[in-house]
């Protein structure tokens, strides 16, 4: 059965993350860039954006567009074209970002400014 | 320094035991390490720190990769807050689960000061045997690690095993360290607990080997890098020697400056202490603390 087999193993008992219904504000730019990026997907896309561990201050953004996963776990907020999903453990992070589009020939992208995060990276991508 | 090394004992160790399941586990965990560890092979271990975003150590483990999964030994002490990190660090779309192991798997640390002697008597090839590298026998996994200063066999081994593990070894004539005798024996080999390490900088701990500068960013990444572009600590961690008690705390060494004591333990009319101390222009090998000699050597990752 080898090591990891057999019993008392359990979940950790984490306090439950925060819910919240989340707002997010987009640059005319930021919609612009996305709506070229779902080059005609979006009845069948969706934009995910999530948080998740890591980078120089503790949490990374993360942007995706995958096949829209349906509603479960998820929040759903139109913005016009398409939707962008927010997964509801990450709602309290990720709660009031304003996500801009800059076109520059070096570190152009999209760029997220979190009212939430005490301090965040110089390359903008990590916040905590 | 002479090191009353065992001649043959073993200790249970009290860690936090976190298994991490799913094929994101490796990738989960090297964001949040200071130490590459998603090049590690199947069936090795590797020693790990968790840092804040000031780069200062908020978690010290070893790292198991076992047939795709992960096992993460920690420290007890430090145990919630790393596992929230590790929930809460897990994207949605990652299969990565995280499961407490504390009551499924005990690490159990012999000492020896003849190796090949104890692996043979253990039914393991010592000369198959690679430094970190997990040996499989049965439902127990053997780890072999190696310092200047000693030996040091780990068996990883299921709770409703560990009775029998102690049977046998007590069989061979092991006998299990006292924690006070570990203590002792710990700070002998300058071997860092978090509560020697916690919210200091991985470089002023010895620990600068288990910052890997090429992996990118991770949680306190931006100021080891300009810790290691400066090339210089101002404090290091090192071993003390005396004849009085030295209480742990932060104590004046007369014409130097502060040291902080975090692990003293008196016994037998000698301390042994492990503490973080000021370095001054010209490194002594003898500090007087409250009054009381004591030599230093500094320590670094074994």
């Amino acid at each position: 059965m080898g090591i990891l087999g057999g019993e008392g193993f359990s979940l950790p008992v984490v306090t439950e993350t925060e819910v919240v219904n989340v707002e997010l504000n987009f640059t005319e730019a930021a919609i612009g860039a996305l709506r070229q990026n779902m080059s005609g997907d979006e009845e069948s896309h969706v934009m995910v954006i999530s948080a998740q561990s890591g980078g120089c201050s503790g949490y990374l953004y993360d942007m995706k567009i995958i096949e829209d996963p349906g509603d479960d776990g998820f929040q759903r907020i139109d913005i016009g074209d398409f939707d962008v999903l927010v997964h509801n453990k990450d709602s309290s992070m990720l709660n009031g970002i304003n996500i801009d589009f800059k076109e520059t020939l070096m570190g152009g992208g999209f760029q997220i400014e979190n009212p939430n995060a005490d301090r965040s990276c110089g390359c903008g991508q990590s916040f905590g | 320094m002479s090191l009353s090394n065992p001649l043959s004992e073993y200790i249970v160790r009290d860690n936090a035991v976190t298994l991490i399941q799913g094929s994101d586990s490796l990738n989960v965990l090297d964001r949040m390490v200071s130490t590459n560890i998603i090049d590690m092979p199947n069936l090795t271990s590797r020693d790990a720190l968790f840092c804040d975003y000031n780069g200062r150590i908020s978690d010290y483990g070893t790292i198991y990769t076992i047939s795709g999964k992960v096992l993460l030994i920690s420290s007890a002490a430090q145990n919630e807050i790393t596992r929230r990190t590790l929930v809460d660090g897990t994207s949605w779309d990652e299969d990565c689960e995280i499961l407490i192991a504390d009551n499924a798997i005990f690490r159990i640390s012999i000492f020896s000061r003849d190796c090949h002697d104890m692996f043979s008597e253990l039914g393991i090839n010592y000369q198959a045997a690679e430094v970190n590298q997990l040996i499989e026998s049965g439902d127990h996994l053997f780890v072999k690690y190696e310092s200047s200063l000693s030996e040091r066999l780990d068996i990883l081994v299921k709770s409703d095993n560990v009775n029998s593990i102690k049977s046998l070894l007590s069989e061979l004539d092991y006998v299990e360290m006292s924690s006070e005798r570990w203590e002792i024996y710990r700070i002998m080999l300058g071997d860092v607990t978090i509560n020697d390490a916690l919210g200091n900088l991985p470089e002023e701990m010895g620990l600068g080997t288990l910052v890997s500068n090429d992996k990118g960013c991770y949680p306190g990444q931006e100021v080891h890098a300009r810790i290691e572009s400066r090339g210089r600590t101002v404090k290091n961690f090192c071993r003390l020697t005396g004849n009085s008690p030295l209480e742990i705390g932060k104590h004046s060494i007369t014409n130097f400056g502060s040291i902080s004591v975090s692990s003293s333990i008196f016994k037998d009319g000698i301390t042994h202490a492990l503490a973080l101390i000021r370095l001054g222009e010209s490194p002594t090998e003898v500090v007087q603390i409250d009054g009381n000699n004591f030599s230093m050597e500094l320590l670094s990752y074994p």
